[in-house]
């Protein structure tokens, strides 16, 4: 640590700083365009120019490019002083020689930094007579607007595409004042963080297109630090909202967890909010009334059916409507679940109770080696992203999928030996040969042979798409690992953004317990609220429905389920109310309304309108609540505190072993699924647009395609799906035939499906189908 | 379009460097070398040598102006327009040669016989205003009567095939295919 001057203010700097850096941490209003904390310096704007005073006798001042300068103690700056502030007005009159004067009509405007340092540095008037350099935009997709005239070329772009983000479908083209940022083709970006474009330019060229249709200027937004919905990793988000409606969501720096980005899927996914078919009024029996119509209903329905209630939420909701809803459930003696499926609830809290010293998004970054098991890009893309800056450090990754996945393609294209590709069923064999004890090839890769001791290294599983007895799998690898002195980390990625605070939950109200009363016909009035029992990916559910005689759902998607409700009520999004999410590492982050919807409600006034109890009530009881189930004095909303994983989840790995089909006469069904895939983010429609995988087509590998003599000419029929008690289910797609693709990147034995073709055929996920059950078909025509 | 030794003599050039950027340069060299001009397939090609993406290529290409991606005439001259011959009067040497070839700098003349392109410094300087023909003749101190004279030669001149020129840049591949 050491102190240097600027303008006689002291700054004190850490070993490594630079001049820029050490200044702008030290909250000096420093100018600079090219630097980004995250991408580092690229000395290519000059517009962090500062006058550095000699140091002896006789020596001139001289001018330094600060992001460059390491600093030095004792150092003296000018900034606003010297000649540095005529150096920079003529490096931002260089650039705006170039610059369209469209700020006006910019969507950036405001949150400029071109004008920014255009103030900052004076300039004012244009003395250049030529003609304006000029580009045609390029069409970007759905997501991101392009003006390709209003580029500086700071290299932000390319540094955080290509350098950070490991993406190759984007870059820079030609030289000198031709120099162009673009695609080499018209298209979307192939990237899952290619929105962060929008925020590391510090021009107008990459623009929310999404924003763009429904824009406000950004000084009328009305905004606040949120949490992501759409993950578990539960990134700080700031979306921005005006008159009744969502107009953009940006990253809300946190150092805890997403430092300076977020992904696609967290910024284009929160839009589902703006669907065309969002439920936004309250409904009965297909007429729309007025909300508190709709309660005085619902509170009836409840009083009769009192005793034969059962209320069902999704770990896509947050810790305050769960308990919310359970205070409900209990008032009329009723049951309550925060999850839909038994086996979810069962895997996440296996994950939870196995994970080891969770790993924070940075401690994934600064690993020095990783194993990835499941398609994490997909399931959790902030946390790919800190692996792809292990992979940039050159740090050793191996990868074991079953389903297509981004990260893989990455991993492969430098070091194919590291990918290992297999049927989950398989996977808990595979983990334990990646034992590090042994010395013998033959007993499968000796992972991190070169390791020195001491060195850590993360293990990431992705809980939805791994049996119990695979996540033991892992678990035991570290204990391997260990014996060879190195220290690992092991969290999983999983299924809902509070998938964690919806386990701590569930150990008082079991999915189970629920599911098996509906089916006893003990239930027959059901409330649900952001889960899907009777669509997506719920075989458990399905035979169930006929059970159910009053059908309440409270939703802000228009679900399968919402679609044949009986009462419908509008539910407020997470943006759009109060709440505690409970991410991966089991980090406790509170969040508060960004903007207000109107004629939407929460889970809070339902228990208001329904159970009388006052919101204020409702907090207290909640904080108290949650300090018990915790064990955590003076609880803070603000994430700096996480639950004891180890303890809180202690004896729930065991519960349900899915014991290993080793048959090898079957195939597994996977899940097909992509950045943008998950439950809300699938509601939102430029963001859907882009969905790479077709539905109703089955995706397998050659080799399965030969094993199961099917080509071009045939379809596949995959037989009657069976629930977890082996009972039939019955679907729509049961009896149907499905064209295959083939896809290098789907295991051998395994049949991958996307969400909807999964729904159609009513198959979970990871079912296995023997396969004399399967019926290929020739293709009529 | 290559042979497997020249193959095998790209790959190992690539191996040579910790970057494949700088391995892709002389592979693309190759491709231009065979075909002309750097065509799609050369880019797949050079996409599985160095698994650099289209875009990356691209931007290698459009970055090095002695790399081209789209066909060229049976000559390519290169008039300077840097400093030196800038003030030799080298605009209205360009001029004219749009003017004698009958289509924009950068395109094929209408008989096929050359590309006229700008270019920076030659090095010539003290012949400007000046240019370059097939990265190996130069041809020095231009007026608009010159620049006239000799691209009507060009247009006289016979395809040779064979002729790679000194320019080429590419030492190990059999030389250029016959379709281009
Ligand atoms: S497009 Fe934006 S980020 Fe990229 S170089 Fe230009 S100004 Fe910088
Ligand atoms: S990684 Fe997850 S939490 Fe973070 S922005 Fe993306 S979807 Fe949201
Ligand atoms: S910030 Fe230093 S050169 Fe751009
Ligand atoms: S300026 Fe034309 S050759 Fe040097």
């Amino acid at each position: 640590m050491g102190k240097f001057y600027i303008d006689d203010q002291e700054v004190n700097f850490e070993p490594g700083q630079n001049v820029l850096q050490a200044a702008l941490k030290a909250g000096i209003n420093a100018p600079y365009f090219c630097y980004h904390e995250a991408l580092g310096s690229a000395g290519a704007c000059r517009m962090c120019t500062m006058e550095l005073e000699p140091t002896k006798e006789g020596e001139n001042s001289r001018l330094v490019v600060t992001c460059l300068q390491a600093a030095q103690d004792g150092q003296r700056y000018r900034l606003n002083k010297g000649i540095g502030d005529h150096v920079r007005q003529g490096v931002v009159e260089y650039y705006m020689t170039r610059h369209p004067h469209d700020c006006p009509v910019c969507d950036e405007a405001g949150d400029c930094q071109l004008q920014d340092m255009t103030i900052l540095s004076h300039h004012t008037y244009r003395r250049f007579k030529g003609a304006k350099r000029t580009y045609m935009d390029q069409p970007m997709g759905p997501l991101i607007y392009n003006t390709a005239n209003r580029c500086i070329t700071c290299y932000r772009c390319t540094r955080f595409y290509q350098d950070y983000a490991l993406g190759d479908d984007f870059g820079v083209y030609a030289s000198g004042n031709r120099t162009t940022f673009r695609r080499s083709e018209e298209g979307h970006f192939d990237s899952p963080f290619s929105g962060n474009l929008i925020d590391v330019c510090p021009t107008g060229t990459f623009t929310d297109k999404v924003f763009r249709r429904k824009f406000s200027r950004t000084w009328q937004l009305e905004k606040n630090e949120s949490i992501c919905g759409h993950c578990s990793v539960g990134c700080h988000t700031e979306p921005g909202g005006r008159d009744n409606s969502l107009r953009r969501v940006h990253p809300f720096p946190n150092t805890k967890v997403n430092a300076h980005f977020i992904c696609d899927r967290g910024r284009f996914g929160e839009h589902f909010s703006e669907a065309n078919d969002r439920p936004l009024s309250a409904q009965i029996n297909g007429v729309v009334v007025d909300n508190q119509k709709a309660l005085d209903h619902i509170k009836d329905i409840l009083t009769k059916s009192a005793g034969r209630i059962g209320i069902l939420s999704s770990p896509d909701e947050d810790v305050s409507c769960h308990y919310a809803l359970a205070n409900i459930a209990e008032h009329f003696n009723g049951l309550f679940s925060p999850f839909v499926m038994p086996q979810t609830e069962d895997r996440t809290a296996a994950a939870l109770a196995l994970s080891r010293n969770t790993p924070s998004l940075t401690d994934i970054e600064t690993a020095d080696g990783a194993i990835i098991v499941g398609a994490l890009t997909e399931t959790a893309p902030m946390m790919d992203l800190a692996v792809r800056q292990l992979i940039k450090a050159g740090k050793t990754v191996h990868m074991l999928h079953a389903s297509p996945t981004l990260l893989a393609d990455i991993v492969r294209k430098q070091h194919p030996d590291q990918i290992h590709q297999a049927a989950p069923k398989n996977w808990a064999q595979i983990i334990s040969s990646f034992d590090a004890s042994h010395e013998a090839e033959e007993m499968g890769p000796n992972l991190f042979a070169n390791l020195d001791t001491g060195k850590r290294i993360i293990i990431l599983g992705v809980a939805v798409e791994m049996d119990i007895a695979s996540m033991h799998a892992l678990h035991d690898l570290c204990q391997a690992f260990e014996n060879k002195q190195l220290t690992v980390q092991l969290g999983f990625a999983l299924n809902g953004a509070n998938a964690t605070g919806s386990a701590m939950i569930s150990a008082q109200y079991p999915s189970k317990q629920l599911l098996d009363a509906v089916r006893k016909k003990e239930i027959d009035t059901l409330m649900v609220c952001g889960a899907d029992p009777f669509g997506f990916g719920a075989a458990d559910w399905l035979p169930a429905r006929e059970h159910i005689k009053q059908l309440i759902v409270f939703d802000n998607v228009n679900s399968p389920t919402l679609q044949i409700a009986d009462v419908i009520l509008p539910h407020a999004t997470w943006s759009e109310r109060r709440g505690i999410s409970i991410n991966y590492e089991g980090r406790i982050q509170g969040f508060n309304h960004a903007y207000q919807r109107a004629g939407t409600l929460t889970a809070v006034n339902l228990a208001t309108a329904l159970i009388g109890i006052s919101a204020n009530n409702f907090y207290e009881q909640q904080h108290n609540n949650i300090e018990t189930l915790t064990g955590l004095n003076e609880l803070h909303y603000n994430g700096c505190q996480c639950l004891n994983l180890h303890t809180q989840f202690e004896g729930r790995a065991e519960a349900n072993q899915v014991s290993i089909d080793t048959n090898k006469d079957s195939v597994q069904v996977v899940r097909l699924t992509w950045h943008g895939g998950s439950n809300k983010a699938s509601y939102a429609t430029a963001l859907a647009s882009i969905k790479p995988w077709k539905d109703n087509i089955i995706y397998l590998h050659p080799d399965t395609a030969k094993r199961l003599q099917l080509n071009a000419e045939t379809k596949l029929k995959l037989g009657n799906p069976t629930n977890a008690n082996d009972n039939p289910i019955n679907r729509s797609g049961m009896d149907q035939a499905f064209p295959i693709i083939l896809n290098d990147n789907v295991a051998v034995d395994c049949l991958a499906l996307t969400r909807t073709t999964l729904h159609h055929v009513g198959h979970l996920v990871n079912a296995i189908i023997p396969i004399d059950k399967l019926s290929i078909i020739a293709k009529e025509g | 379009m290559f042979t497997p030794d020249e193959l095998t003599h790209l790959k190992q050039h690539v191996n040579h460097y910790p970057e494949p950027r700088a391995g892709a340069i002389y592979c693309l060299y190759a491709v231009q070398d065979k075909v002309g001009h750097i065509n799609d397939k050369g880019i797949e090609i050079v996409t599985e040598l160095t698994g650099l993406s289209k875009t990356q290529q691209e931007e290698l290409i459009s970055f090095y102006t002695l790399l081209r991606r789209r066909p060229i005439g049976r000559n390519v001259l290169r008039i300077c327009d840097s400093i030196s011959c800038h003030v030799m009067g080298s605009k209205a040497i360009l001029d004219a040669a749009i003017k004698q070839t009958g289509v924009p700098i950068g395109e094929i003349s209408k008989d096929g016989s050359v590309t006229v392109l700008p270019s920076i410094c030659l090095g010539l300087c003290n012949k400007a205003p000046a240019a370059l023909l097939n990265e190996m003749d130069e041809v020095e101190n231009l007026n608009v009567h010159s620049i006239n004279e000799y691209l009507n030669k060009l247009s006289e001149k016979p395809h040779d095939l064979n002729n790679k020129g000194s320019g080429s840049n590419i030492i190990a591949t059999s030389g250029r295919e016959n379709n281009s």
